[in-house]
């Protein structure tokens, strides 16, 4: 019974866990005395930790801003890695299974940079306190993430709408953290995790839809991966190279891609919840990405020069941008010494009152 | 003080429980003489004491060692704002047990 007792507490928010554990070990030890039985204090705890109540917790303003800054950083990191598989993915050739990985990736790559950019809008326009910067960021977010549609519903052609909406982008996140990790307020508010969702929605549908735009821009501008062949021999030299070279990038990218997702939910759902431990998810999920950024950083040297002289430009660029990103997740989160609140029962010195019970 | 949104059945027995000592009650105690399991009774108190109708203290007991004990009271406003809801439970208690 003190086993699932130790277990129930360990599952509330820190500032509550010493006290409730106190509080329930001394009820477990006293309960026969009661005439209570063990086992109820035991399910009663369980049941406590279960349903409690997990505010933003209230922390000093160095931990609210290290926690937001470094949660939104992490998502940003673990997003900017996410969009590259879309970005490099566009024209290759796959055999199965890789194929239907490649399409359902697809699929909810769209889904995301469509449904993104509407949940974040309702979500933070749906709370009240939200600040100005974060509504401003998040609508700016929200337009310049809607610009792969533009040539969807007019047609193809230029989309000259995207470079303004590239611009907005670093703008647009800029707002966004300054919102979440700057304001001071040191006042626990039950929306903010939400406000937060809402921007990590809106980051996950820019860097989809933005930096795979840009990366398949830049892709179409370099002589050699053009479609237009120059004679019908180098033409067929050139798709063997390709295919070639997109089965065995994208089986690194598809893994890398599937790891990414789950990074996203475990640090998205753990940050949720609202305990110290999301820091030490998001070191652990930077870190992952930045050993992902680091093999496709090789890959793409090493593997994208078909031919002497040539180098993957977009490749290494976005794979810069990611790890510079990751580098500022782990600068961040490591570089602010954490303050937590003591918990209740550790600081509790008010006068005590005498047992009713013990006589 | 925050006024409660919901005041279920076990939330006023957890108030007649606090009501009916004029000194602070052992968690335990109001376990048992709710009748309400722990895992209704921890919630509530949670949610009292949130509320501003209940305060807590640890116990100040230094024969016993090892953890302590948490004991709660009705705050001012707490008792004011239970009252009506204890004696409408008690009179409904004592219709029922009349027809009955």
């Amino acid at each position: 019974m003190r086993r699932v007792i130790l277990i129930a507490s360990a599952l509330l928010p820190h500032p509550i866990r010493g006290r409730y554990r106190e509080q329930w070990l001394a009820d477990l030890r006293d309960a026969p005395e009661a005439g209570v039985g063990r086992g109820q204090i035991a399910w009663g705890a369980l049941a406590f930790a279960a349903t409690a109540p997990r505010p933003w917790p209230a922390m000093s303003f160095d931990n609210l801003r290290a926690r937001r800054v470094g949660f939104a950083l992490a998502l940003a990191a673990a997003l900017l890695g996410l969009t590259t598989y879309p970005g490099y993915s566009v024209g290759g050739i796959l055999p199965a299974p890789w194929g239907l990985l490649q399409f359902a990736f697809d699929t909810l790559v769209v889904a995301l940079q469509v449904l993104g950019p509407i949940v974040a809008v309702v979500v933070v326009s749906a709370v009240r306190e939200t600040p100005w910067r974060e509504r401003a960021g998040v609508r700016m977010l929200a337009l310049a993430a809607a610009a792969p549609l533009v040539p969807a519903l007019l047609g193809r052609g230029d989309n000259l709408y995207l470079y303004p909406a590239a611009l907005a982008y670093p703008a647009a996140v800029a707002l966004i953290l300054a919102a979440l990790g700057l304001r001071h307020s040191g006042a626990p508010s039950r929306y903010r995790p939400r406000a937060v969702v809402g921007a990590a929605a809106l980051v996950a549908s820019a860097g989809l839809g933005g930096v795979s735009l840009a990366a398949i821009g830049w892709i179409g501008r370099v002589p050699l991966v053009t479609s237009e062949p120059v004679g019908s021999a180098l033409y067929e030299e050139w798709l063997r190279l390709k295919v070639e070279f997109e089965q065995r990038v994208d089986v690194l990218l598809v893994a890398s891609a599937i790891t990414v997702v789950v990074l996203v939910a475990a640090v998205t759902v753990i940050g949720i919840l609202g305990r110290p431990v999301s820091l030490t998810a998001a070191t652990i999920g930077a870190a992952l990405l930045a050993v992902f950024g680091s093999a496709q950083l090789v890959q793409f040297l090493v593997l994208a020069t078909p031919t002497a002289g040539w180098v993957d430009g977009p490749g290494v660029m976005g794979t810069l941008v990611r790890l510079a990103t990751v580098v500022a997740v782990l600068a961040t989160i490591d570089g602010v010494r954490q303050r937590l609140p003591r918990s209740p029962g550790a600081v509790d010195r008010r006068p005590r009152t005498r047992s009713v019970l013990s006589g | 003080m925050e006024p409660l949104i919901r005041v279920t059945p076990a939330t006023v027995d957890v108030l007649a429980a606090l009501q009916e000592s004029s000194d602070p009650v052992w968690g335990l105690a109001i376990i048992k003489s709710s009748g309400r399991p722990a895992g209704s009774v921890y919630p509530i108190l949670d949610r009292l004491e949130r509320s501003g109708w209940v305060t807590s203290v640890w116990e100040d007991e230094p024969d016993r060692s090892g953890p302590r004990r948490r004991y709660y009271e009705l705050t001012e406003g707490g008792a004011r704002a239970a009252r009506p809801h204890v004696s409408a439970r008690r009179v409904a208690v004592a219709a029922r047990a009349a027809t009955a």
